[in-house]
């Protein structure tokens, strides 16, 4: 399949923080059309980076490379679901996801792609926390839709967190639809096991820097699986996803 | 769901034309429209006394009930109301201020304008007193923000009496007319400054609807899906202190409408703000012409501030709603 449209590049980006730097001289080009994963341990700089390329944040220094054709407004440019949401009015959860600009019915195509449509018309605050999450997911899924494949991107932070493994299927293979589409991609992600069979290709963080990019098998080596999480374990690829196999913490017995 | 309602308008409307048609015949001296040819004391309580208090209550009822419905968009908080949050207390103060310097010497067209002029500074002042004490760190505090008005209502209210007992003038009388509304003093020039800002208002905010729907995700993921969030904060609180306080340099201060209406509306109709300001400015006409109607026949032909009766309504209901907000924020646990 040929991709239309640019990837994405940063280019020596810094981001401040009250002690250390959030991101330190990042450099690396995102392409399109990739089930990218961001992995990293916590406090990596993740959604610190996340926030740099959704536009809420300017870099203190380096730049994004949007590319020549990127559409004007950030809107045009990216969806984005953040690590949190505020959200407290008592929409029912299809009217949540019509938000994104989608009629109701629309809607609820959305929640049906991520196996929650019998809470459409459940009140949002009634619902669990994990059901909220997959709300707002499929509301930036619509609006990622919304936009064009060879311009858009689409950023994931954490939506994973709190989900049983089958909505969490849901939403990763939601997810690679659209990299399959050639959209933009990039998750967020601390479920390495689930994660990492869907990736196609991982960017590591490590204090605010890009320590490696690559297939999840060069990336996630034994010795940094080791040192960044403090687990025994290696990824085996395999065509198709492949698997990560974990073998206890290190220095447990 | 919420779009098989249907936008209420209708229904409204009818409500309010039902309302309105009432504050004119009923009353201490009721009349019959059929008969008000062959009755000579008819025509001139219809038209002096009637006509120009019910679009006075229209007026001031939709402008609050607006406001409200604004206010509580925008601090994304069910509770907020022009008089709780202090701004009417603020527009009462200025109004006051002007009135004791001597403005009411001045006949009273000419008066108006300087007495609206300082009750929108005196609210303006409020607003942005209480947006600044009720900020917890980024974020607006529901019960910081509450707390702040409860503050700037008692001192305006001080601040009301004070001037009134200085200036001698009627001074109890005056005091209760500022701190539980009226709308006895209505004549033909009293619903004028409404009635020049309310259209535009109506029409400026009639594509409002998504975007304050979309405002209720938070600053931040609002401005994702691209709205302009600090242009539509600014232009909706000045819209809301601009009503408040030609409503309050009118007719004193008329408080808890801008609470029921709204939540009202909500339960009505449903969470969506696509017809919000609308429904609310005709509820909220409905409301006020009803409850001046009752003002004014409760202890006929003696009459209650208007205020202290949407006052007595109101309290218990915001009492409800407070207590099921916080019955809910401690469920959220976080």
């Amino acid at each position: 399949m040929t991709l239309k449209g640019a990837a994405l590049t940063l280019h020596g980006v810094s981001l401040a923080g009250p002690r250390e730097p959030r991101l330190k001289d990042l450099s690396v080009t995102l392409p399109r059309g990739q089930r990218l994963l961001l992995a990293g341990p916590n406090g990596a700089g993740k959604s610190s980076l996340l926030d740099v390329l959704s536009g809420d944040v300017a870099p203190n220094e380096g730049n994004l490379l949007w590319g020549p054709e990127a559409p004007e407004r950030w809107a045009d440019r990216r969806a984005y679901l953040p690590q949190r949401n505020a959200l407290a009015h008592p929409f029912s959860a299809a009217e949540v996801v019509a938000l994104a600009g989608v009629s109701t019915e629309a809607a609820q195509h959305y929640l049906e792609e991520l196996g929650i449509e019998a809470w459409g018309s459940q009140p949002y605050p009634t619902l669990s926390g994990g059901l909220r999450r997959l709300v707002h997911c499929a509301r930036v899924l619509a609006q990622l839709d919304r936009l064009a494949p060879e311009h858009g991107w689409g950023f994931f932070d954490e939506p994973l967190a709190n989900l049983d493994w089958r909505f969490a299927g849901r939403v990763l293979t939601a997810l690679g639809r659209r990299a399959d589409a050639g959209y933009g991609l990039l998750l967020a992600a601390h479920e390495l096991n689930l994660a990492l069979p869907w990736a196609e290709q991982v960017l590591l963080l490590k204090a605010g820097q890009g320590e490696a990019f690559g297939t999840p098998e060069t990336v996630l080596t034994p010795e940094r699986l080791a040192t960044h999480w403090g687990v025994r374990g290696r990824f085996e690829a395999k065509p198709g996803g492949g698997r990560l196999v974990l073998d206890g913490f290190v220095g447990a017995p | 769901m919420a779009q098989a309602r249907g936008s209420g308008l209708r229904a409204l409307g009818l409500a309010f034309l039902f309302a309105f048609g009432a504050a004119l015949v009923l009353g201490p001296v009721p009349l019959r429209p059929w008969a008000l040819a062959e009755d000579p004391a008819a025509w001139p309580i219809l038209w002096e006394l009637r006509l120009p208090r019910a679009l006075l209550a229209a007026l001031v009822g939709a402008a609050l009930a607006l406001a409200g419905a604004l206010l509580q968009a925008l601090l994304r908080n069910p509770l907020a109301d022009p008089a709780l949050l202090g701004v009417s207390g603020g527009a009462a103060l200025g109004a006051a201020t002007v009135l004791s310097l001597g403005a009411g010497a001045l006949v009273s067209s000419l008066a108006l304008v300087p007495v609206a002029g300082a009750a929108f500074l005196g609210a303006l002042f409020a607003v942005a007193l209480v947006l600044r004490l009720g900020r917890r760190g980024a974020q607006l505090d529901l019960s910081g923000v509450l707390l702040a008005g409860v503050a700037i209502n008692t001192l305006c209210g001080a601040g009301v009496g004070l001037l009134m007992m200085l200036s001698g003038d009627g001074g109890l009388r005056s005091i209760t007319f500022w701190l539980f509304g009226s709308l006895a003093q209505a004549h033909w020039l009293s619903p004028l400054p409404l009635l020049i800002t309310l259209p535009p208002v109506l029409l400026l905010t009639r594509s409002w609807g998504q975007a304050l729907d979309q405002y209720q995700l938070g600053d931040r993921e609002a401005a994702h899906h691209g709205l302009a969030v600090g242009h539509l904060q600014r232009q909706g609180l000045l819209i809301a202190t601009l009503l408040t306080a030609l409503a309050v340099a009118v007719a004193g201060i008329i408080g808890f409408l801008g609470l029921m209406v709204p939540q009202g509306l909500v339960r009505a109709f449903g969470p969506s703000h696509r017809h919000r300001l609308p429904q609310a400015a005709l509820a909220g006409a409905t409301l006020l012409l009803l409850a001046d109607l009752l003002a004014r026949l409760l202890l006929a032909p003696a009459e209650l501030p208007v205020g202290m009766l949407t006052a007595l309504l109101g309290g218990p209901f915001f009492l409800w709603l407070l207590r099921r907000q916080l019955n809910r924020g401690s469920e959220d646990g976080a």
